[in-house]
């Protein structure tokens, strides 16, 4: 069997800094009406992509502030949760993102803390598991959530932490990974939403560092890309969700740095910047944030630093004096 | 916006597609701002229900648009036809994105919540289909669990399930997970399962040897062989006796011995008490339900902690796969998977000159899979080090000289050693906090281990006498040095002057020898 991979002989590889300045900055603005109201259903996890990418590439720079804070706001439910754009429901999802935002704006001391703060912990269930919303779905993703979102605002003792942990601890596979509930296969992104709630609860101790270690950087492909799963295409997100996952866990040296630089230049787009999942396909902000966020883990041109398991800024988890555990090289 | 090619257009193309946008576009805003209208005025009625079909069958993932269905459904007491339709629609927007978190979850929320006569098994036909479609769709994968439950199908069909799978395709990688599950769920983790699964596994491996799936599943069958014993080693260092662990004690495992005293953990693998009681000279682990699992005298040092502990059934068919691997290999010497596996099970078996023969296959290893070279440099350096406690006796000396040690593994024991020689390895990229096991060592040669820092540096209480020749060691990081109170002698080369320089400025107590 051929194994499934891309090829990027002939493909530019040069950074585009000021291209994809310009494609971060064009959202929201008129000529994108079509993309903005379509994608409303996820706006403002939306924007948390779009601005983070663009502090990072801009020196922390973010246009309109003001106007984002006052989006924001426009998005707040009196249950105390956040929803993509004004008139969808609130969601775990979009909660985090909006929290996100306000960090990244400073401004997170004018969000209605303890609001916020109930909605996430009324989503909590009792084997420790997180519901999406009121709707009842479950999974390790909404985990994630609730504890960035928590311990972001400064609230992690909110919540029965303990039990949160034993549900992720549920979901652990066979190969060191971890699904969206129990008995889920291992999925490069819900593994880096683990690991990464384990992270920020200080409880690393769950995982077996080698061996979901080594079956992450099993990911990484030919063409230096890596995929979610074993005999998938590569994708320029899990260049973040693995790649971030194994820096957590002290393991990054376990793949070929420089290929998977390679592969995500590869996968700009020359003519109007951005990144796409991978070589040849539309750009997106979605794939833009963790193509550039992958690139500030390999401390890449001058990308400000990210951190490893919020995906924010450095100076902002700084900041906010979180520290979250990470492992260090065997 | 996943595998959405480019492509590339002309003028007149463009503003063609610009016409088709704003079109849609006022479809769209029409349709939405009709739901959601209805909404408002708390219309939950089938037109209202109506409504939404169009939008969803376009984009399934508009969450909120699938609550206001629940909300009508949750009104209408819906007939058996209505739920019927819903499903339907649930299956139309798969079609359109098989990976829907939101129509997923909406299908099992009717069924759940809404339709009191549930058909279960006809859904479970239903992912069986699927999968036959899509057989790595895991949300169909993980659907089908939550379904396979509900209908209360035996493990056993389920396994006959993911073994026709297998058979159509030994990549499917989805499938041997959910065996793996399956496995674990009935509680049948006996020998004859081992045996039967290593040789499905071996036949699917060999079929294609370049297919991961196979071989990730028999490495977790190989990798649940793990050494049956948990101690090391237990002693006394000043007035606390440390217990030295192979591997972290379950939760409901207990430590008993000398007196029953209450042991803290230093670390998952490192336990210990305060003296008081030194008639029992013993320790013991047991279990929840009391039995001993484990026990070890005083002082005493079990050198074959890392041997394995199985039947001869089990032996003779491991033993069979290693041939069977080496055919393979002389047949195809470049098959990362199968030299990793026969590694693998080389350094799990240990059988005769077996470290000769993973080091030899290691270093082919990091030739033919040059993306993982910094992986299989760690995985050399646990085997030299375990290799390194099980062939030596010497309770106060360790010799790790020159082995091309790239990761401190198994540190925690040498926690009673005095004299430790790390010298002549490339520890450049390691993190030297793992050295803060060493709490009885005086002497440490770090000498020509490309060091270029000591960040880390543990403030070691017993740490005399210190070698650091040979490395570009950057003076600033030199201050964690001041960490170790009875420091007394630090051994650098004529190279070093500047670093001289800098320890002599930062503390006075230590003598400084030039070699």
């Amino acid at each position: 069997m051929l194994q499934k991979d891309v090829k990027l002989d002939n493909i530019c590889k040069t950074w585009l800094l000021e291209k994809h300045i310009d494609f971060l900055k064009s959202f929201g603005k008129e000529r994108n009406q079509y993309e903005s109201n379509m994608m409303e259903f996820l706006r403002m996890s939306g924007m948390y992509w779009g601005l983070t990418a663009l502090h990072l590439i801009n020196n922390g720079q973010i246009p309109k502030e003001e106007e984002i804070f006052e989006y924001i706001k426009s998005c707040e439910h009196n249950n105390g949760g956040y929803s993509p754009a004004p008139g969808h429901d609130p969601h775990l999802l979009y909660t985090l993102s909006a929290v996100q935002i306000a960090c990244l704006l400073n401004r997170e001391s004018e969000l209605p803390i303890e609001k916020i703060v109930q909605y996430v912990s009324s989503l909590q269930l009792k084997d420790g598991s997180f519901t999406g919303d009121k709707w009842g779905e479950i999974d390790t993703r909404y985990s994630f959530c609730a504890l960035a979102c928590l311990s972001l605002l400064g609230k992690l003792n909110e919540i029965d932490l303990a039990k949160s942990v034993e549900f992720i601890k549920s979901c652990q596979n066979f190969d060191g990974g971890f699904g969206s509930r129990p008995g889920a296969e291992s999925h490069g992104g819900l593994i880096y939403c683990c690991v990464g709630a384990l992270s920020i609860a200080g409880r690393l101790d769950i995982v077996d560092a080698d061996t979901l270690g080594w079956w992450l950087a099993e990911r990484q492909l030919p063409s230096g890309g890596l995929n979610g799963r074993p005999e998938k295409l590569p994708d320029v997100c899990y260049s973040w969700w693995v790649f971030s996952t194994l820096n957590i866990l002290g393991r990054d040296h376990w793949i070929d740095k420089e290929q998977l630089k390679n592969f995500i230049l590869a996968s700009q787009d020359n003519e109007g910047g951005g990144f796409s999942d991978r070589p040849g396909d539309e750009p997106d902000p979605f794939h833009t944030l963790f193509g550039i966020a992958a690139l500030s883990l390999m401390s890449y041109d001058k990308i400000l630093p990210i951190d490893p398991t919020y995906c924010l800024p450095k100076t902002v988890i700084n900041r906010l004096g979180l520290k979250p555990q990470t492992l260090s090289r065997p | 916006m996943h595998n959405r090619q480019k492509v590339h257009t002309t003028e007149a193309q463009k503003a063609a597609a610009e016409r088709e946008k704003e079109k849609k576009l006022q479809f769209y805003r029409q349709s939405i701002n009709d739901v959601f209208n209805r909404r408002t005025r708390n219309e939950y009625d089938v037109l209202a229900l109506k409504s939404s079909e169009g939008l969803l069958r376009a984009n399934p993932d508009i969450v909120t648009l699938w609550n206001y269905r629940k909300d009508i459904l949750l009104h209408l007491n819906p007939s058996k036809e209505i739920i019927n339709d819903e499903l339907y629609l649930t299956e139309k927007c798969l079609q359109v994105n098989p990976k829907s978190y939101s129509a997923w979850y909406h299908r099992n929320w009717v069924l759940d919540n809404i339709d009191s006569s549930a058909d279960w098994n006809k859904e479970l036909s239903l992912c069986t289909k699927y999968l036959k479609m899509d057989e790595r769709n895991f949300h169909c994968w993980d659907y089908r669990q939550i379904v396979a439950s509900k209908c209360q199908e035996p493990h056993e069909n389920e396994l006959q399930f993911t073994m026709e799978m297998i058979e159509s395709n030994f990549s499917n990688y989805s499938a041997w997970h959910y065996r793996s599950k399956l496995f674990s769920a009935a509680g049948k983790d006996e020998e004859s399962t081992k045996i039967s699964e290593l040789s499905l596994v071996e036949s699917a491996a060999f079929t294609d040897p370049s297919d991961q799936s196979a071989w990730i599943y028999q490495r977790w069958l190989i990798g649940k062989l793990e050494p049956s014993k948990y101690i090391y080693k237990v002693s006394q260092i000043k007035n606390k006796i440390y217990l030295v662990l192979n591997k972290s004690l379950p939760n409901n495992y207990k430590i008993k011995g000398l007196g029953n005293n209450n042991w803290e953990q230093l670390d998952p693998k490192i336990w210990y008490t305060n003296v008081n009681n030194l008639d029992i000279n013993s320790v013991e682990i047991i279990d929840e339900t009391n039995q001993v699992i484990d026990g070890i005298l005083m002082d005493n040092i079990r050198q074959d902690i890392f041997q394995l502990n199985i039947s001869e059934q089990l032996r003779l068919v491991l033993n069979a796969q290693v041939d069977s691997l080496r055919q393979l290999l002389s047949m195809e010497p470049e098959s990362k998977w199968a030299l990793l596996t026969y590694v693998l099970l080389l350094h799990t078996l240990k059988l005769n000159n077996y470290i000769e023969n993973c080091l030899k296959n290691i270093k082919l290893l990091k030739v033919i899979d040059t993306l993982r070279k910094n992986y299989y440099n760690d995985l050399e350096s646990r085997y030299q080090i375990e290799y390194w406690i099980a062939n030596n006796n010497n309770t106060d000396t360790v010799h790790l000289k020159g082995l091309g040690l790239t990761a401190f593994y198994h540190m925690h024991m040498f926690l009673f050693h005095k004299n430790i020689d790390l010298s002549d390895n490339n520890l450049s990229n390691s993190n030297l906090s793992h050295l803060k096991y060493l709490l009885m060592c005086k002497n440490l040669s770090l000498k020509n281990c490309q060091l270029i820092n000591l960040n880390n540096f543990p403030a070691l209480p017993s740490l005399e006498v210190l070698d650091l020749r040979e490395n570009q060691i950057q003076e600033t990081s030199c201050k964690e040095l001041t960490k170790c109170e009875s420091l007394k002698t630090i051994i650098l080369d004529n190279n070093q002057i500047i670093l001289q320089k800098t320890l002599h400025s930062i503390t006075q107590f230590i003598n400084i020898e030039i070699v």
